[in-house]
Formats: structure tokens, sequence, C-alpha cells
């Protein structure tokens, strides 16, 4: 092959040129530490990357949805538990009746109505102005006086749910009713008083000494007091779906944010030693072309 | 049978050959970096001999030469590989162009990660499950109204942006066709020298040259391709109009169609559908890529209002009232807002399906739209996510399409150079070999005047 001097200076043109645009690349991925930064680079990985940073969004989503059912469910479990010994204690004063001491039966009886007004009083219970139990009327307090005086206190919240997501599929309620807690209006079983009724008779009972209505009182006592523990279990076992699914979170994000690195990072190392040998191969190229110019028939004549 | 003086002139003749030899010699080293030079050879040959050849003197005593005269001046040049060169510059221009194009697009549609459209929907389908969660809190009502109102910005902002490239690509083509019509014209008027230089005898290498120059811009340009015609003159074809004929150039004009400027022919008025050359990728570019993003993003923002309002018309606002759009109904990727209700009381919001405070279930419905297929049985983000790998790829395979093109035309320049380049060496040793041959030349001449002045001074009368 004939070979011209144009020729000579296109080649080393485009030698230089291919050399410094690989360093170029190189020098680019090491100082932004990216593997890439337009999706044209890479595409099926930038299609990945973009999936993995959706994915990630959406764990982190669910891990704060964790931290958002802990708060309420937790405070609930509290209160049914108060709830819990306060039927308790309701329990123990209606035992205590003396048919012989009438004045002692009233002292029992003021401590039922203070009972009484203790589980109102849990029942409206809040978190950050939020009422517990009230289903979704999460404004209006739950529990309060009937106008009509009989059943003393009524329900005005709804059966709403809250609803809270902790995966695609795990769908979790984190509030109880105050109405099932304490079947008020019968939400629970019509045939039976509620609680607060339930106390106002063994109230009545006790200041009357009237034996055979505390007997009653105390079997509903007992069948309330089984309520709230049944719905402090339920409530302690979502405590523990949403710490399950926190634990599979805490573990699955930090999993796909190595996945996402090993996608878009440019390993440092490779980078490296690739930007050390493109610098070699470049200076080789510089210095190819430099004693091909030497070269002439010019110094000769 | 030639005389002393018959010796002179051919020294004579010798002296002005290697003179023209040197001068060709001094053109091809003039313009060593000359681009698109072809070099130049002369071609020597003897003249005629004496006496001419089948009389009868030749018969009794034979011929005698009468010297060198310069018989071309030969441009080496090789025609296939030139095709075969504006075959691949039409390709790369292409390719280069639309690579150009959709960079551009590409660069919209990925500023970078956490700020194109998948990020901006991320945000919104957080911002909806936050206030699923509480419902009734004014502040995460007022996050999710910005996050909606961030969402319908970023795609307004990225189709007004792909728009305003779509208008630059109007102007790029415009003065592209400006150029084709000087270098046309310029075409046209070299073709018509040509041919005149050619009908004496001549040979006009450089203005060949500078002809060739010229087509290898045409077909960067436009991908046209000239057909030679008799007498050193061609026809460039474009879209099967001419553009150059002869000596005479039709150029082209601009008008204005429906999707943009519109090139028409200046021979028949018709338009020119160019798909080859830079301007060829600039139209693709305008016509296809663009209107194909466009597309897609519309698709995927008239997919998010009409779903989200789906649900968003079943519930129920703080306010009580149902029956409402979040986004405004109806709209696509250029002109999406969050509906004006929404905007002026976040309680509008509709996340419940009844008008309780706390009740969530439609905002929880609307935030899992992120996983939901909804478009083509992928889920909006996927779709979106989907649009990036898909300019990606595009930019990706005009940008292999052009660098493949380009160690072609590399190639082929190559070998065309190995042809017509000059090289320095070789110039200098048929110097050398030229400038020997003139001492020589001028020794003939000497020689020969010895003689006659031997004859004139030994048979002169004293």
């Amino acid at each position: 092959m004939r070979i011209s001097d144009s020729m000579i200076a296109a080649s080393i043109v485009a030698q230089i040129g291919r050399a410094s645009t690989r360093l170029f690349q190189l020098q680019h991925q090491v100082a932004s530490g990216l593997a890439f930064t337009r999706p044209s680079e890479n595409p099926s990985g930038a299609l990945r990357a973009a999936a993995l940073r959706a994915n990630i969004s959406e764990l982190t989503r669910y891990q704060a949805n964790c931290d958002q059912a802990a708060t309420p469910l937790r405070l609930i479990e509290v209160v049914l538990g108060d709830i819990g010994n306060a039927l308790s204690q309701a329990r123990e004063a209606a035992l205590a009746m003396s048919p012989f001491d009438s004045a002692g039966n009233q002292a029992l009886a003021g401590q039922v109505n203070q009972i009484a007004r203790r589980i109102v009083g849990d029942a409206n219970a809040d978190s950050e102005g939020r009422y517990l139990f009230s289903g979704n009327e999460v404004l209006t307090p739950p529990v309060v006086e009937n106008p009509l005086g009989i059943p003393p206190y009524i329900y005005q919240g709804d059966d709403g749910q809250s609803i809270v997501q902790l995966s695609r599929t795990i769908k979790l309620v984190t509030n109880v009713s105050a109405a099932d807690v304490l079947n008020l209006g019968g939400a629970t079983d019509p045939a039976r008083d509620d609680a607060l009724e339930t106390l106002r008779k063994v109230e009545a009972a006790l200041r009357a000494g009237d034996a055979e209505q505390i007997q009653d009182g105390l079997q509903d006592i007992q069948w309330h007091m089984d309520r709230a523990l049944a719905l402090r279990a339920e409530t302690g076992t979502r405590m523990q779906q949403v710490e399950l699914a926190k634990g599979r979170l805490n573990d699955g994000v930090p999993a796909l944010r190595s996945l996402l690195s090993g996608v878009q990072d440019v390993d440092l190392a490779q980078a490296m030693i690739g930007l050390r040998s493109q610098e070699i191969s470049y200076q080789a190229a510089a210095a190819a072309a430099t004693s091909l110019h030497r070269a002439s028939l010019l110094d000769y004549f | 049978m030639p005389g002393l003086f018959g010796v002179i002139n051919i020294g004579l003749s010798a002296l002005f050959a290697h003179r023209d030899a040197l001068s060709v010699r001094a053109q091809n080293i003039a313009n060593a970096d000359t681009p698109g030079y072809h070099r130049q050879e002369v071609i020597l040959g003897p003249t005629p001999p004496v006496p001419p050849a089948g009389t009868a003197e030749e018969i009794i005593g034979g011929q005698f030469g009468t010297g060198v005269n310069v018989v071309d001046v030969y441009r080496a040049q090789e025609s296939f590989l030139s095709i075969q060169a504006r075959t691949c510059q039409g390709s790369l221009g292409r390719f280069r162009s639309s690579a150009e194009v959709l960079r551009q697009v590409e660069s919209v549609l990925s500023p970078g990660p956490g700020e194109d459209i998948s990020a901006a929907l991320d945000k919104f389908w957080d911002a909806w499950e936050s206030v699923a969660n509480k419902p009734e809190n004014l502040g995460l009502r007022y996050v999710l109204r910005d996050a909606g109102v961030a969402l319908a910005e970023t795609f307004r902002d990225e189709v007004a942006r792909i728009n305003s490239i779509r208008l630059t690509l109007d102007d790029g083509i415009g003065a592209r066709v400006t150029d084709v019509n000087t270098i046309a014209a310029q075409v046209a008027e070299y073709s018509r020298q040509i041919s005149v230089a050619q009908a004496e005898g001549r040979s006009p290498n450089d203005l060949l040259d500078s002809r060739d120059v010229l087509l290898d811009k045409l077909a960067t340009l436009t991908g046209s391709m000239p057909v030679s015609s008799e007498g050193g003159l061609l026809i460039v074809y474009l879209d099967g109009r001419p553009l150059v004929q002869g000596a005479t150039a039709y150029p082209l004009s601009i008008g204005t169609g429906a999707g943009g400027v519109e090139i028409r022919s200046g021979y028949d008025g018709a338009t020119v559908n160019v798909q080859k050359g830079e301007i060829g990728g600039l139209v693709y570019g305008r016509d296809v890529a663009i209107p194909k993003y466009l597309g897609e993003m519309n698709a995927l923002a008239s997919s998010l209002v009409a779903e989200v309002n789906t649900l968003h018309q079943s519930g129920f606002g703080l306010d009580g009232a149902t029956a409402r759009d979040f986004f405004s109904a109806g709209s696509t990727a250029g002109d999406i807002a969050v509906d004006p209700a929404v905007l002026a009381d976040v309680r509008a919001i509709a996340a419940g399906e009844t008008d309780a405070p706390g009740d969530g279930v439609i905002g929880l419905q609307i935030a899992n739209l992120r996983t939901t297929p909804v478009i083509n049985n992928r889920s909006l983000d996927e779709y979106a996510q989907a649009l990036l790998g898909m300019v990606g790829t595009d930019v990706q395979t005009s940008e292999d399409g052009a660098k493949t093109q380009q160690s072609a035309l590399d190639q082929i320049q190559q070998l065309e150079q190995s042809v017509s380049g000059v090289s320095i060496d070789e110039e200098l040793t048929y110097l050398t070999l030229s400038q020997r041959a003139y001492e020589a030349a001028a020794r003939v001449v000497s020689a020969a005047d010895e003689m006659i002045k031997t004859i004139i001074e030994q048979f002169g009368v004293s």
C-alpha cells in the first residue's frame, strides 16, 4: 500500500482522538463515581437502576408506614390494658359488697363510678390530636355522655378502619373502635349491656345492696374483661406483624441499595487501573506520532 | 535526419518538459495538506519522430527522435472509492445529526437521578400514602398538593423543552438548506468551467478537486450522489429531482407544512423528502423521534390523569363534597395541571370513601397505582422508566451507527489517500530526478552549441 503523508496525519489524529476519548470517559467515571450518567451509555443498566430506585422508594415508604403503624398500636395496647385493669378493679369492688355494711357499699359504688369515668377517659385517648377509638371520625371524641340518660354513654364515632400498608400484599388495620371495645350500642353482642351500662347497673346495685343484681353485673364485667383481653392480644399480634415487616424491610432496603450501587456506581479500583493503562496508551500514541513525523527524506537531500 | 539545431531543439524540449514536471511536483508539495487535493503526475511522451512513419526517407535511414513533451497531467483518483466515501458520508451525517437531536431529548428526559418524571411520580405516590395514613392532617395534604403540582410541572416543562428542541430543528434544517443551495450553485459553476476546459482538451484537475470537495459536503448534508453525464458535467438528484443538472442549479426553497418547515424542489416545486445526510437526520428527529417521545409522554400523562381522577371522583374531601377531579380533566403531558378546586383548598382532596376525616381508603387506592398495571400491562412507574430506556437505546443506536459509518469512512479515506494523497518523500525523489534531467538537458544544449561553434570556427572564412 502506498502511504501518503495525509494518511499518516489522519491515522495519528484518529489514534490520539480514540485514546483521549477513552481517557476522558474513564476520568469522568472516576470523578463522578458513576459508571454512566446518561441512559444511552448503558440503556439496560439505566432501566435497571430506575426500577431499583423506584423499588427502594416503595420499600422506604413501607418502612415509614411501619413506624406510623407502631405508634397507635402501642398506645391502643396500653389503653386496652388499662381498661382491663379498671374492669378488674370494678369486679373486686362488686365482690366486696357486704349486705351488712351499707356505708361501705356506698364507698364501693363511688369507686365503681370513678372506674367508669376512667374507662371513658381511656376510650377518648388520642395520639397527636387523633382519637384512637372513634373509627374514621378521628376528630370526634368517641364516647360522650348520653343526653337521654340511659345507657349513660353513647358512641359517636364510626366503624371505619385505619389501614396502613406494610407491603404490596399486607394491609394492617391500626385502630379499634370504642364501640367494639366496650360493646357500645351492642356493636359486638346486641344482647349484652355495654361496659359502661354494666358499671352503672353495678353501681346502682351496690347502692341498693342488691346481691342478685351484683351477680348479673359480675358476669357482664367478666365478659367485658375477656373482650378487652382478646382485643389486647389481637393488637399485640398486629404489633408483631409490624415488627416482622419492619425486620424484613430493614434487610431488603440495604440489599436493594447494594444492587443499585452495583449497577450505577463505578468500580473505583478497576476504573483507576483502566485510567492508568489508558494514560499509558495515550502516551504511546503520542510517542508513535512524533517518531513517525521525525523520519523524512528532507533530512537527507 | 536532424541537424545540430535539431539536437538543440531536443534539449530545449527536455528543458521545458522537466521544468513542467518540476512545477507539478512543486504543486503537489504545496498542496500536500489541502483538503480534497488529488496528487498529480506529469505524463511525458516523445514528440513525433522525423521523418514521419511510413515515408520513403524512413525506409532508407530510419527515424530520429525530436524530443519530449508533456502528454497529460494525470490526476490520481479512484472514482469507485469516492462513491463509497459519499455513501458513508450521507449515512454518517444522518446518524450524527439524529444522535445530536436524541441526545438533547435524552438530557431533557433524564436530567439525572432524582430529577426526572419517575422521581416526581415516586414523590407523588408517597405523598398520597402519607395522606391516606392521616387523612385529617392538612399539612400532609399541602405536601400532596405540592407533589402533584411538581409532577404536573415536570411533565409540562419536559414537553415544552422537547417542543423547543423541535423548533430549533426547523432553524437547523433551514440553515442547511441554504448551505445546500450555495454549494449546488458552486457545483454548477465549476461544472461549466470544467466542461469548457475539457472541450479545449485541457485537464482541469484543480477544478475537479474543488468540485469533489463540494460534492462531499453535499453528500454529508443530504446524502445525494452525483451521476456523471458527458463532457465533465453531472447531475445531482435529491429525492428523484435534480438539484444540479449540468451547469444549472435548482435551489431548494423552504415552505411551511403541517409538521414544520418543508423543503421544496427548485425544479418542479414538489416537496422533497430528504432521508439521508444531516438534513435527513434532523427531519427524522423532528418528524419521527420527537413525536414518538411526545406521544409516549402524552400516553403516560393521560393515563395518570384518568386513573387518579377516576378514583378521586369516587372519594370524599374533608369538606364532605365528592365527584371532583384531582388533575384537570382530560389533560395531557403538555397541559397537565392540578385541579383549581384542589389548588384553592386542600380539603378538596378526596382521600376517603366517606366524608369521615380519618377515612383514607381512596388515598391508599391511589397510592397503590404506584404498582398497579394500568397502561400496556405496566404500571405508570414502569412506563416512565421504559421511556428512559427507550431514549437511551435510541441514542445508543444512532451513536453506534455514526461510529460504524465513521470507521468505514476512515477506511475508505485511507484507501483514497493511498491513491490520491501526496507523499513528500516520493515527491522529493521525483523532484531530484527532474532536477538531474533538467541539468542533463542543459548539458545537451551546450554540447550542441560547442559543436556548432566548432563548425563555424573551423570552416569559417578567415
